[in-house]
C-alpha cells in the first residue's frame, strides 16, 4: 500500500509543488560549500586570513610562504575533500538502492577495506607505480571487497538481509585490514599505512588530487544519470519492471559508479566509514525520495561535512593532524544506531 | 559412557597438544634455542644466556598468550550462550573496545600513573567493556526478548565507534606512546612479563573456577526459559551473572593484551565440533582452544619475518576472519 502511495506521489504533482524548495535548498547547500572551502583554506596551523587567501588567489607572490601553503597545501587538500566528500556520499545512495539496503555505506561492507589492501600490495611490491596506477588498484580492491562481501553474505541462496550483509562487511574488513596491516608492517611501511587506512587527507597535492578528479566527477556525472532510474529502482524491483524500468542495466551501471567512486576515494584519502550512510540518509529527510533531488543534495552535504570535519581535525590537536575519518565515524555512530533502532520499530509496527 | 570417555580422551589428547605447542613456541624465536636447552632451562641448568631469553622474555610471554586465550575463549561461549548468537564475540561486539578505550583513558588522563597501577587498569577496563555491554542490552532488548541481529548490529556499530574515538585520543599522544597504543589496539603479547602473567591469573582465576562450576546450571537455561524455570534456575538473574563474568573476562585479557579478536568466537565454535553442546565438557575444550589458538598465532607472528614480529591480534583475525564469514554463511539468521 505504502510503495503504491509513493508512486502515486512520485508520479503525479508531488513533486512540482515542491521544485522551489529543492532549488533553494540546493543553492543553500552550495553556498554552504564555497563558505565551508573558504574556511578550510583559511584554518590552519601556519594562520591566514581571507584577505591573504584572495590575495594568493589573485595576485600570487611567489616570494610569500604563505600564499605557497595557501596555494600548494591547503587548496589542494580542501578540493580533495569535497571531491571525497562527494564522491562517497553519492556511492552511498546509489549503494542503498541498489542493494536495497538502507543501511549500506562503503565503510561498512567491506569495500573500504578491500581498497585500501589493494593499496597496502601496490606500495609494498609495485612502489614505483604512479598514482594512477594506485588508483586502478585501489578501484580494482572496492570490487575485490565487494564482492567478498556480497559473497560470504549467501547472497545466492536466500534474500540478503541488511543485517546479514553488515556482519559479513565487519568480518570482511578485518580479514582484509589484518591482512594489510600484516603487509605493511613485515614490509616496514606500516607508519605510512596507519595513518592512512584511519582516513586522512594529510599531505594531499595538486597531483593526486588533479588525477582523480576526472574520475570521481565521471562517477559523479553516471550517478547523476541513473539518478531517475534510481527512483524508480527504490521502489521495489515489481514496480520497478512493471513502469519499464531496465533493472539489471541500472543496477550494474550502480554498482561500477560505486565502485569507480568508493576506490578513487579511498586512494585519495582512505578509508572513511559511516559517511555515505549519513548523508543520503539526511538529503531523503528534506528532499523526500527522489534521486534525481538526492543525489545533488548528497554531493554538496558530503563535501560540507568533510570540509568541516577536516578543519576540525587539524585544530582539535594542532600541530597534529587527528584522522578525518574518525572523526566523520564519531559523527556517524550514532546515526547508525538510531537507524537500526528506528528500523526496529518499524518492524515491530508491521 | 563410552561417549564420556571418548570426550575425556579429546581433552587429554587437548591439554598435550597445547604443551607441546607451548613447547614448540618457547624454542621458536629470533634466537632458535634447541629443545634439549629449553628443558635445560625450565629447570635452570644450562648456558645463563639462554635461561635468561627463556625464563624471562619467551616463558612468561607465551603464558600469557595461553591465559588470554582462555579468557578470551570462555567470555565468547557465555556469550554465544547466554545471547543465543551463535557470532557473538567480545571483540565483535566492541566490549574489547570499551574496555580498550577505558584503559586508553586512564593512560592519556594519568600517564604517571600507569607504571605503577596495573593492578587496577583491568577494573577500568571492566567498566568500560560492562557500560557497552549495558548500552547493547538495553538497545537491543524489547517486548521481553533479546534481539540477537540488533544485539550484533549495535555491537559492530559500537566497536567502529569507539575505536575512531580511539584514534582520536591517541593522536594526542607523544610518538613512544603512540606506537605502544596502537601496537595494543591490535592486539600484541610484545613486552609481557611476569608481573603481567600474575596479575592475570589473579584475575582470571574466580570467573574461570566459576563458569566450570556452573557449567550445569548453563545446560539448564539452554534448554529454554520454560524448562529453566521449571528445574528451579531464576533465568533473568542467572543471565545477568553470566554477561557480567563474561566481560570481566574479556575485560581482564584486553588490559594485558589489547584487542585480540575472534578467539571468542571461533574456539567455542571449534569446541562444539569436538565435544558437543554439553557445557562441562565444552568450556574446558573451548578453553584449551583458545589458549591453542593464542599461543600458536603468537608463535607465528614472531617466526614469519625474523627481524619483525607481526603482532598476534593480526595473525588471528587473517585465521579466524574466514571462519566466521564461514559461519555466517551456514547459518539462518
Amino acid at each position: 500500500m505504502q510503495k503504491q502511495e509513493q508512486v502515486h506521489r512520485i508520479l503525479e504533482g508531488d513533486s512540482i509543488k515542491r521544485r522551489g524548495f529543492f532549488e533553494a535548498i540546493l543553492v543553500l547547500l552550495f553556498l554552504l560549500t564555497v563558505m565551508a572551502f573558504f574556511l578550510s583554506v583559511c584554518v590552519g596551523v601556519a594562520g591566514s586570513s581571507v584577505q591573504t587567501v584572495v590575495d594568493s588567489l589573485i595576485h600570487y607572490d611567489s616570494s610569500s610562504t604563505m600564499h605557497h601553503v595557501i596555494r600548494e597545501l591547503r587548496i589542494p587538500r580542501a578540493l580533495g575533500a569535497i571531491l571525497v566528500g562527494a564522491a562517497l556520499s553519492v556511492a552511498g545512495a546509489i549503494m542503498q538502492v541498489v542493494g536495497d539496503n538502507p543501511l549500506a555505506d562503503t565503510g561498512l561492507l567491506g569495500i573500504n577495506a578491500g581498497a585500501g589492501f589493494m593499496v597496502s600490495l601496490a606500495m609494498v611490491f609495485f612502489s614505483s607505480v604512479s598514482f594512477l596506477g594506485v588508483m586502478g588498484f585501489s578501484v580494482f580492491g572496492a570490487a575485490i571487497g565487494t564482492v567478498l562481501t556480497y559473497g560470504f553474505s549467501g547472497a545466492s541462496k536466500k534474500r540478503i538481509t541488511p543485517v546479514r550483509l553488515i556482519l559479513a562487511g565487519s568480518a570482511v574488513s578485518a580479514f582484509l585490514t589484518a591482512l594489510s596491516q600484516g603487509i605493511s608492517l613485515c614490509f616496514g611501511t606500516s607508519k605510512d599505512l596507519s595513518y592512512w587506512q584511519s582516513g586522512s587527507l594529510s599531505g594531499l597535492r595538486w597531483n593526486q588530487v588533479m588525477i582523480t578528479a576526472p574520475w570521481i566527477l565521471l562517477g559523479l556525472l553516471l550517478g547523476g544519470g541513473i539518478s531517475s532510474g534510481l527512483t524508480i529502482l527504490s521502489m521495489g524491483d515489481e514496480t520497478a519492471v512493471s513502469l519499464g524500468a531496465p533493472v539489471q542495466r541500472l543496477r550494474l551501471i550502480g554498482i561500477i559508479t560505486t565502485l569507480l567512486l568508493a576506490g578513487t576515494s579511498v586512494s585519495l584519502a582512505g578509508g572513511i566509514s559511516f559517511l555515505g550512510l549519513i548523508v543520503p540518509h539526511i538529503m531523503r529527510k528534506i528532499m523526500g525520495g527522489e534521486y534525481s533531488k538526492v543525489i545533488p543534495a548528497s554531493v554538496f552535504c558530503g563535501a560540507i561535512i568533510m570540509l568541516l570535519a577536516d578543519v576540525v581535525g587539524r585544530m582539535l590537536n594542532a600541530p597534529y593532524d587527528t584522522p578525518v575519518g574518525a572523526l566523520v565515524s564519531v559523527i556517524g555512530l550514532p546515526f547508525f544506531l538510531g537507524l537500526t533502532y528506528k528500523k526496529r520499530g518499524e518492524k515491530k509496527s508491521e | 559412557m563410552n561417549k564420556t570417555s571418548r570426550k575425556v580422551g579429546i581433552l587429554v589428547a587437548l591439554a598435550l597438544i597445547l604443551l607441546l605447542s607451548i613447547m614448540i613456541a618457547v624454542n621458536m624465536g629470533y634466537s632458535s634455542v634447541p629443545l634439549k636447552d629449553v628443558i635445560k632451562a625450565f629447570f635452570g641448568i644450562g648456558i645463563p644466556g639462554k635461561i635468561i631469553i627463556i625464563r624471562q622474555l619467551r616463558l612468561p610471554r607465551i603464558l600469557v598468550g595461553a591465559l588470554c586465550g582462555i579468557g578470551l575463549a570462555l567470555s565468547g561461549s557465555v556469550l554465544q550462550s547466554v545471547t543465543g548468537n551463535a557470532l557473538a564475540d567480545p571483540g565483535i561486539l566492541g566490549i574489547n573496545a570499551g574496555a580498550g578505550i577505558a584503559v586508553l583513558l586512564f593512560l592519556v588522563f594519568f600517564p604517571e600513573m600507569y607504571a605503577q597501577s596495573m593492578e587496577i587498569i583491568p577494573i577500568f577496563a571492566f567498566i568500560g567493556g560492562l557500560s557497552v555491554l549495558v548500552f547493547l542490552y538495553t538497545f537491543a532488548y524489547r517486548n521481553g526478548k533479546l534481539s540477537v541481529k540488533f544485539f550484533l548490529t549495535g555491537g559492530i556499530g559500537m566497536a567502529a565507534g569507539i575505536n575512531a574515538v580511539m584514534l582520536i585520543l591517541s593522536t594526542g599522544l607523544e610518538n613512544s606512546n603512540f606506537q605502544m597504543v596502537s601496537r595494543w589496539l591490535v592486539g600484541s603479547l610484545w613486552g609481557t612479563d611476569w608481573h603481567h602473567l600474575k596479575l592475570l591469573l589473579l584475575y582470571l582465576i574466580v570467573p574461570v573456577l566459576f563458569l566450570l562450576c556452573y557449567s550445569r546450571k548453563i545446560d539448564m537455561m539452554l534448554m529454554g526459559r520454560e524448562v529453566a524455570v521449571g528445574l528451579g534456575v531464576s533465568v533473568e538473574r542467572e543471565y545477568r551473572v553470566l554477561l557480567f563474568v563474561s566481560v570481566w573476562l574479556a575485560a581482564a585479557c584486553v588490559s594485558v593484551c589489547g584487542g585480540v579478536g575472534f578467539i571468542g568466537l571461533v574456539s567455542p565454535h571449534i569446541a562444539k565440533r569436538l565435544v558437543g553442546i554439553r557445557h562441562c565438557f565444552l568450556l574446558p575444550c573451548a578453553m584449551m582452544t583458545g589458549a591453542l589458538i593464542c599461543v600458536l598465532g603468537d608463535a607465528v607472528g614472531r617466526m614469519v619475518i625474523t627481524s619483525i614480529e607481526i603482532p598476534v591480534g593480526i595473525v588471528v583475525s587473517v585465521l579466524s576472519a574466514p571462519y566466521f564469514l564461514y559461519l555466517l554463511n551456514k547459518k539462518n539468521m
